[in-house]
């Protein structure tokens, strides 16, 4: 009876944690680390570009070299040549980033 | 004597001059001199198996006392290494992934310059093996745009890998900086596997281009023919292997008519000499050999043999 008590106990207090660390995150943190977080994501775009560029066809002198890296982004690869395809335009883009509120 | 002048000697020149003739002559002379040698062929048509008269393929084989031969076979060679990747790859990510990005692996396979890219791995693998048991390398590379383009990689891809090294860093630290708050981002930013193998690769390069650049631990030479274009082909090649750094040790001047060849040959031999005269005027200050224009092509060891005999007289 007691332990059942006390796990209920710990399970609503985690629900409360969790809802308290949200909050904190989405009103302080999260809008602060956006740009960071998007920066981050350019970046690995421009890394991704740099070694599998001939896969959207821009010539690169090693692909065959590159190659040997592609399993570990090979995750990332589908979602990368969606994204880099389907950009409109990179001003837009750039100025997403800024919170002009 | 010495038993040899450097670790690593390549043959190069335009194609029908005589390089794997010379590289093979080259290669058995050490070999009887009892140093260890290796003869590597690069070019994408073999003739070494017809020249040494032994059968070689895309493995380590003996020929005789002292001498291994292989042909280096760019594709098998290709095949391995896309194949290794495949492996690598099923054990990261799962089979649905590896099914979706199976036509980007065909495209860098059938990209010009794989088959260098290959060759060129190959090489730095068969430098390494320096000392045991082999003391000297003898390489005979591929016709002369070909080879150029595979020697100066190093340099190139160097400085491109250093870039691209710099730019992954960068974006694993803004990882690391928004992954506080992010696990699945953080783990982007630990144990980077990609650093890592782009780190392995340039290393390899930096070897590679410490071997090449050391006039002490390799040297080219020039295989060419008393004809016009080879000459102007042989003067651009030199000037190229010269701005990457490579060491070019001297030239191989092959077939050279020799004045008892007859009333037929007398405008040719004329021309020759005039021929002569401008590699030695424009390649001065080098090593020169000269090799007389033989009866017949040279077949099997004991021809290659006496060959080995006329280089002899000068020490390469």
């Amino acid at each position: 009876m007691h332990e059942r008590w006390t796990g209920k106990l710990k399970k609503a207090w985690g629900a409360v944690w969790e809802f308290v660390w949200l909050f904190v995150f989405g009103t302080f943190l999260d809008k602060r680390t956006a740009a960071i977080r998007k920066e981050a994501w350019d970046m690995n775009d421009n890394v991704m570009l740099l070694l599998f560029g001939d896969y959207l066809g821009l010539p690169n002198p090693v692909s065959y070299y590159t190659l040997e890296i592609l399993p570990y982004l090979a995750e990332d690869m589908l979602p990368w040549q969606r994204r880099i395809m389907n950009r409109q335009s990179v001003v837009a883009e750039k100025a997403a980033q800024y919170d002009f509120t | 004597m010495e038993k040899m002048n450097r670790p690593f000697t390549f043959f190069g020149g335009k194609g029908g001059t005589g390089k794997t003739t010379c590289s093979a002559a080259y290669a058995a002379m050490l070999a009887r001199r009892g140093c260890k040698t290796l003869l590597v062929s690069t070019d994408p048509a073999h003739s070494l198996s017809d020249i040494v008269g032994a059968a070689l393929d895309n493995t380590v084989r003996p020929i005789r006392e002292n001498l291994w031969g292989i042909e280096i076979d760019a594709a098998e060679e290709a095949r391995r290494y896309i194949g290794e990747i495949q492996d690598k790859m099923l054990a990261i990510v799962s089979p649905v992934i590896v099914d979706e990005i199976k036509q980007q692996m065909e495209i860098a396979y059938t990209s010009p310059g794989s088959e260098e890219a290959a060759i060129f791995d190959k090489f730095v693998e068969l430098m390494d093996t320096l000392g045991n048991p082999y003391e000297a390398v003898v390489f005979d590379t591929a016709p002369t745009g070909h080879t150029l383009r595979l020697l100066s990689l190093p340099k190139i891809l160097g400085a491109w890998i250093e870039n691209l090294i710099a730019k992954r860093r960068k974006s694993v630290a803004l990882f690391e900086m928004v992954g506080k708050f992010d696990k699945d981002l953080m783990k982007r930013a630990v144990n980077d596997p990609v650093i890592e193998s782009l780190t392995r690769r340039q290393q390899r390069f930096e070897r590679s281009r410490a071997y090449l650049t050391n006039p002490e631990a390799s040297a080219f030479f020039f295989v060419l023919n008393a004809e016009r274009m080879p000459i102007l082909e042989t003067a651009r090649a030199v000037e190229l292997l010269e701005k990457f750094g490579i060491s070019v040790g001297g030239l191989v001047v092959n077939r050279i008519i020799p004045p008892e060849a007859g009333d037929f040959f007398a405008d040719r031999l004329a021309a020759q000499e005039e021929y002569l005269q401008e590699i030695e005027r424009r390649f001065g200050g080098r090593k020169i050999l000269r090799l007389p224009l033989l009866r017949s092509d040279v077949r099997g060891m004991e021809q290659v043999g006496a060959v080995a005999d006329l280089m002899e007289s000068l020490s390469l």
